[in-house]
C-alpha cells in the first residue's frame, strides 16, 4: 500500500510517497532531503503539532499574551491541551520564554510564552 | 513644531521595516529613525502568534512574535532611534517627514527613506459581494487581531472566503478556540497559499475546502445568517444554479493583500500596475532618489524570511545613499517578466559586480518546470523546479556583471 | 402656562429639519426615531445631491419645496459647519433622440423657476468634462445642483435642534397614535407615551403606518429600492461635475456624481420593492449601473470600487409631496410622498410646516435666544500644524490617529461619542467622520473602534454594535477570565 504526504518541513513541498507492508513503512520515495524522510515517519506514525495560543493576562496593558508548545505535541491531543490552557493565565511582567505549563497533558511538551506580557 | 534631522528614516516597524533599520546601521549609517503607528514593534507578526517563520532566516521554527523579537532586540542594541505610536503624515519635498503622535507633530529631515508599510487586506467592498450589509463580515487579518491581541471573539459559525495563508491559518485558529468552521471557499481551482498550511490548517481539523467556488450573498440583518455559495465557470463568473445556501454568522475574507502606498502615491513615486508597490530597481530604490522601498509595500510576500532579507538589502543601500556612497552611474538593465510570470521585483537590475536577488511569481501551479532568465539571445541561468505555485514566491539570485543586456527575461518553461 | 408641545415622529433629514426651524419658536419640540442613531433611513442611503428642482412637475408643491430650498444651503451649511459644495451638473444627449429632448427638459426648467439652466454644445461639453462619451452632442449645464455630506447635514440639524432645547428620543418606535375625541393627542412607544398638542408624522418610508393610525392612510406607500458604487479617490476616470443621464418616464435613470470627500458614487437603481426593511443589494442590480454609467463615461473603473449600498426612497401612490392637517383631526400634521428630493426639500419642508402650524392657529413666537449656529467636529487634517499642536497639547488623543484611510483621530471620535447626539455605534461614528469609510473599510480601524467605544460608553466589547441592536462584531472574549 502507498499514501501519500506533502511535505511541510520547508516550502518546497515535496511530495512524499511512503510505501507500506502491512503497519510498516518500508520505502520513501519523492523527499527532497534526509528531513523530509523524518517528516513523513512521524506524519505517518506519530503526527506531532506546535500548539500556539494566547493566554490571558492578569493586570496588564493587553488582555492576551500568546504562547506556544515547545515541542511537538501529539495532533490528537490538541484540542485537550486547548481546554488546560483556557484554564491558566499570566501576571503582567512575565517574559517571553517563560514556562507558562510544564509537561501539557503529562507530554514532554512546556506551554512558553512567546511575547512579554505587558 | 519641533524639527529632526537623520540619515536614514524608516516608516513601519513591522518585519520589514525592523530588519532595514538594523541593516542601515550596520551598513553605517549613524542615526536612523524608525517610526511606526503602533505602540508595539513586530507589526503584523504581533498577530500571527503561529508557528512557520524563520525556516529559511534562521533555520528554526519561529511564531510570529518570536520572529519579530529577535529583530527588534537587534535592532535596540544596533541603536536604532524608535518613536511608537506615531503615524507619518506625509512625505514632503521628497526627504521630510511629516509626523503626528499624542506627543505632538515633527518633520524628520531624512537623507534617506525606507518604506516599509507593509498592506493591507482586500475587502468585500473590492469582491462586490452583494446582499445584506450586517456586522459578521470582516476580513481574516483584522479577525486574527481581535482574536489574538484584543481578546475578543468575532463569531460562532464561520465561513472562509479564500484559500489564502491568513485565512487558512484563523480556520486552525478558530476551530481551536472552539468555533465552528463550515468550510473554506476558493474561487481559484488550486489553492492560494502555502501547502503546508492546507496540511496543518484544514486537513488537521477535517475542514472542507472547497475550490472553484465562491460566495456570491450575504443573508441576515442585523448579523449574518447565512451566505450563499456557488461554482464558477471558466471565466470565475458564479454558476447560479449551482447556488447552496449556507448557515453560518460569520463571513470571513481571506482574498487577497494590498500593499499600502497612499504615503509613496502622494510623494510623487511610481508604482507598478501588477504589484501595486513602487517601481523600484535591484537596490530597492524607488523613482523618487533616497526612497528605498522592502517587504509587503513592495509586493506581497509568501514568506517573511524573503521580507528579512530584501529589507537588509534596502535598509543597507538607504545607509550607502545617506553616506552618499551608493553608486549611481551603473548600467541599468530592465527585468522582462516572461513566460508563466506575472511579475517580477525588482524590475531593473543596476549592474555591479555582485550579485541581485529577483523575486517573482508564476501565474499558475505547474509541476517538473525549468526556469530559465535569458537576454534575448542566451540563456544566462537555468535551474529546474519540482512544481511551481502562485501562492509562494520564487527567488533566484544571478551575478549581474556579465550581463549583456539591453534587458532580460525570466520564463518559466515546461521541462 | 406650559408650552404648546410638538411631537416629530422620524429623526431623518425632514423630521430633524422641522425640528430645528420650531426650535426657533417658544415651543417644546420633541423628535424621536426607532432607530439608534438620527439619519433616517432615505437621507442616509441617497445620491448625496442638493438638487435645483429644475426637472420637478411644474406647480406641484414638490417643485416650489425643491426650488425654493436649492438657495438655502449656502447660508445653512456655513452655520451649521457641513460639508457642501456647489458643482454643478450636466445634462448630456448621445443620441438624436435625448437631443430633442433637451429644449423640453429646459422648458421645463424655465416653467419651475430655475431660470440657469444654459444649453451647451457637445465641444463646451467634453472641454468641461474631458471623461465623457465623446459621442456627445450637447446638452444643458444646471449649475447649481450641489453636494453635500448628507449624514452631517442630518446630524448637523439634530444637534442644532438639541442645542436649542429640542429634546430627542432614540429607539422609539410609534406602536401606535394615542387619540382624544377628534385630536390626537401623544404617542404611544416602545419607549412609553408621550403626550403632546401637535404630532406630526415625518416617518418618511412608514408614512403610510403612522397615517393609518390616525385613519388618514388614503395613499400607499411602497419602497422603491436603489443601489449605488462607491469608487475609490485616486480612482483616475473622475469627473468634476454631476453628470446626469436624460431621464426616461419612469426613472431619472444613473448618474455619476463626485462625492464631497472626493469619491465618486454611481447609481441609482429604481426597484419597487415590498419589504421596507430589505437593504440588500444585488448582482444583477449593481451590472445594471454598471452597464448605464458606462454610456455616459466610457472609461468609468468599476473594479475601483471601495463599497456598495442600497437605499430605499418611499413610492408614495398616487405621487407627490404632501403636507396636509385636518379639520376633522385636530394636532395632527401629516407629511407623504417625499421621495429622493427630500433631502434637498427638507430644509423648506421643516419652514411649510412652521408656517402651517401658524395657519392653523399655533402660537409662533420666535424666541430671542435662538442659536442658529452649530460647530461640526474640527478634524484634525483640516487644521494648520499650529493648531493641531495646540490641540494635542490640551489632550493627546488627537494625536493619535485611528483610521489611516481618512486620518481620523481618537480624540475626533471620544468628540463625537460625547457629542450632543453621541455617537453610540461603529457606524454613528463611521458617518459623523468618515472613520471606516474608507478604502480599507474599516479592515485596521474597525477593531480599535470597538475598544474605544466600549471604553467610552462603559461596557464590554461584545456589547458594542455596528448599527442596529443586535449587529454586535464581538461576540464573546476570547479568554475569559481566569478564576483561581
Amino acid at each position: 500500500m502507498k499514501k501519500r504526504i506533502i511535505c511541510t518541513v520547508c516550502p518546497q513541498g515535496c511530495e512524499i510517497t511512503a510505501t507500506f507492508e502491512g503497519d510498516k513503512i518500508v520505502e520513501f520515495t519523492g523527499y527532497g532531503c534526509p528531513r523530509g524522510v523524518e517528516f513523513a515517519r512521524t506524519e505517518f506514525t506519530n503526527p506531532l503539532r506546535i500548539l500556539s495560543t494566547s493566554v490571558k493576562v492578569e493586570g496588564g496593558c493587553y488582555p492576551l499574551v500568546s504562547v506556544r508548545s515547545d515541542r511537538g505535541i501529539p495532533r490528537s491531543d490538541l484540542m485537550d491541551c486547548m481546554d488546560i490552557i483556557r484554564q491558566v493565565s499570566v501576571k503582567v511582567g512575565t517574559k517571553r520564554g517563560s514556562v507558562v505549563i510544564e509537561h501539557i497533558l503529562g507530554s514532554e511538551a512546556n506551554v512558553i510564552t512567546t511575547a512579554d506580557a505587558k | 513644531m519641533i524639527e529632526y534631522t537623520c540619515d536614514v528614516a524608516v516608516i513601519g516597524a513591522g518585519p520589514a521595516g525592523l530588519a532595514a533599520a538594523s541593516s542601515a546601521r550596520e551598513a553605517g549609517a549613524e542615526k536612523v529613525w524608525l517610526i511606526e503607528r503602533d505602540c508595539e514593534p513586530g507589526g503584523i507578526l504581533q498577530q500571527c502568534i503561529h508557528p512557520g517563520f524563520g525556516l529559511a532566516y534562521f533555520d528554526e521554527e519561529l511564531t510570529g512574535p518570536e520572529y519579530a523579537a529577535r529583530f527588534y532586540d537587534k535592532a535596540v542594541d544596533l541603536g536604532v532611534q524608535f518613536s511608537f505610536d506615531t503615524t507619518v503624515l506625509a512625505i514632503e519635498k521628497g526627504n521630510i517627514l511629516r509626523c503626528l503622535s499624542p506627543r505632538g507633530e515633527s518633520l524628520i529631515n531624512a537623507k534617506s527613506i525606507v518604506l516599509a508599510m507593509g498592506c493591507r487586506e482586500r475587502t468585500r467592498g473590492n469582491l462586490i459581494i452583494a446582499g445584506s450589509r450586517p456586522a459578521g463580515v470582516i476580513t481574516a487579518g483584522a479577525a486574527q487581531r481581535m482574536i489574538n491581541i484584543q481578546n475578543q471573539m468575532i463569531g460562532n459559525k464561520v465561513l472562509i472566503l479564500g484559500s489564502g495563508d491568513i485565512g487558512m491559518i484563523m480556520a486552525r485558529r478558530l476551530r481551536l478556540e472552539g468555533v465552528e468552521v463550515v468550510g473554506v471557499v476558493e474561487i481559484l481551482p488550486y489553492l492560494s497559499g502555502l501547502t503546508r498550511n492546507k496540511l496543518q490548517c484544514l486537513d488537521d481539523f477535517d475542514i472542507p475546502l472547497l475550490l472553484s467556488h465562491t460566495v456570491t450573498r450575504v443573508e441576515g440583518y442585523p448579523r449574518v445568517e447565512a451566505v450563499y455559495v456557488a461554482a464558477v465557470d471558466e471565466k470565475n463568473d458564479p454558476v447560479l444554479a449551482s447556488e447552496e445556501r449556507i448557515e453560518c454568522d460569520t463571513l470571513l475574507l481571506s482574498v487577497g493583500l494590498i500593499p499600502e502606498n497612499e504615503l509613496s502615491r502622494n510623494a510623487g513615486i511610481e508604482l507598478d500596475a501588477v504589484t501595486g508597490g513602487p517601481v523600484v530597481d535591484s537596490d530597492l530604490q524607488t523613482s523618487v532618489p533616497g526612497i528605498f522601498c522592502c517587504g509587503n509595500v513592495l509586493h506581497v510576500n509568501d514568506l517573511v524570511d524573503h521580507v528579512s532579507v530584501e529589507s537588509e538589502l534596502a535598509g543597507e543601500n538607504a545607509a550607502l545613499y545617506a553616506l552618499g556612497k551608493l553608486p549611481s552611474d551603473s548600467k541599468l538593465i530592465p527585468v522582462q517578466a516572461g513566460h508563466m510570470v506575472r511579475y517580477v521585483c525588482p524590475s531593473v537590475i543596476r549592474q555591479r559586480s555582485g550579485k541581485s536577488t529577483l523575486y517573482f511569481r508564476v501565474t499558475k501551479p505547474a509541476k517538473h518546470v525549468d526556469l530559465q532568465i535569458s537576454d534575448g539571445t542566451k540563456i544566462v541561468w537555468m535551474k529546474s523546479h519540482l512544481r511551481v505555485n502562485p501562492g509562494e514566491m520564487e527567488a533566484v539570485c544571478i551575478p549581474t556583471a556579465d550581463l549583456v543586456g539591453p534587458e532580460i527575461t525570466i520564463n518559466v518553461l515546461p521541462q | 402656562m406650559k408650552r404648546t408641545s410638538v411631537l416629530i415622529i422620524g429623526a431623518g433629514a425632514v423630521g430633524c429639519a422641522i425640528a430645528r426651524e420650531l426650535s426657533k419658536y417658544d415651543l417644546e419640540v420633541t423628535f424621536l426615531d426607532k432607530n439608534t442613531d438620527v439619519g433616517g433611513d432615505a437621507s442616509k442611503s441617497n445620491s448625496s445631491i442638493i438638487h435645483t428642482g429644475y426637472d420637478a412637475s411644474p406647480g406641484t408643491l414638490e417643485s416650489r419645496l425643491v426650488v425654493a430650498a436649492n438657495p438655502m444651503y449656502d447660508r445653512l451649511c456655513k452655520s451649521l459647519d457641513v460639508p457642501f459644495q456647489r458643482i454643478g451638473a450636466i445634462l448630456p444627449a448621445f443620441n438624436e433622440e435625448q437631443f430633442e429632448q433637451l429644449p423640453f427638459i429646459k422648458e421645463k426648467a424655465f416653467q419651475n423657476g430655475v431660470y440657469d439652466v444654459e444649453y451647451r454644445s457637445g465641444e463646451d461639453l467634453l472641454n468641461m468634462e474631458p471623461m465623457l462619451n465623446p459621442r456627445v452632442m450637447g446638452g444643458l449645464f444646471i449649475p447649481r445642483e450641489s453636494i453635500i455630506d448628507p449624514f452631517v447635514y442630518v446630524v448637523a440639524l439634530a444637534e442644532n435642534a438639541v442645542q436649542n432645547g429640542a429634546k430627542l428620543i432614540l429607539e422609539a418606535k410609534v406602536l401606535d397614535l394615542i387619540r382624544e375625541g377628534d385630536a390626537i393627542v401623544g404617542v404611544k412607544t416602545t419607549k412609553g407615551e408621550f403626550l403632546a398638542n401637535w404630532i406630526i408624522n415625518a416617518s418618511g418610508l412608514y408614512c403610510e403606518e403612522i397615517a393609518r393610525m390616525a385613519g388618514k392612510a388614503d395613499y400607499k406607500v411602497n419602497p422603491r429600492r436603489g443601489q449605488f458604487y462607491i469608487l475609490d479617490r485616486d480612482t483616475p476616470c473622475k469627473v468634476k461635475r454631476i453628470v446626469l443621464p436624460i431621464p426616461t418616464k419612469r426613472t431619472k435613470g444613473k448618474l455619476i456624481s463626485p462625492m464631497i470627500h472626493g469619491n465618486l458614487l454611481l447609481g441609482p437603481t429604481a426597484e419597487d420593492l415590498s419589504d421596507k426593511t430589505n437593504h440588500d443589494t444585488s448582482t444583477e442590480g449593481l451590472a445594471s449601473v454598471a452597464a448605464d454609467v458606462r454610456r455616459l463615461v466610457p472609461d468609468i473603473r468599476i473594479g475601483d470600487t471601495i463599497t456598495q449600498f442600497s437605499g430605499l426612497r418611499p413610492n408614495r401612490v398616487p405621487a407627490g409631496f404632501n403636507i396636509d392637517v385636518y379639520d376633522d383631526l385636530a394636532g395632527y400634521l401629516n407629511i407623504s410622498g417625499v421621495r429622493s428630493t427630500g433631502l434637498t426639500a427638507s430644509i423648506a419642508i421643516g419652514k411649510y410646516v412652521a408656517h402651517t402650524l401658524g395657519q392653523v392657529g399655533l402660537e409662533m413666537r420666535l424666541r430671542d435666544d435662538f442659536n442658529p449656529v452649530r460647530k461640526g467636529i474640527q478634524r484634525m487634517v483640516d487644521l494648520s500644524p499650529g493648531q493641531r499642536a495646540r490641540k494635542i497639547t490640551e489632550d493627546p488623543s488627537y494625536g493619535r490617529i485611528i483610521c489611516r484611510c481618512e486620518s481620523v483621530t481618537e480624540g475626533e471620535i471620544i468628540e463625537a461619542i460625547r457629542s450632543p447626539i453621541p455617537a453610540r455605534s461603529i457606524d454613528a461614528i463611521k458617518r459623523r467622520l468618515r472613520a471606516g469609510m474608507g478604502r480599507c473599510q474599516g479592515g485596521f480601524c474597525g477593531p480599535k473602534v470597538i475598544q474605544i467605544l466600549a471604553r467610552e460608553l462603559g461596557l464590554t466589547d461584545d456589547a458594542v454594535i455596528k448599527s442596529d441592536p443586535g449587529s454586535n462584531p464581538v461576540v464573546r472574549a476570547t479568554r475569559k477570565e481566569v478564576s483561581q
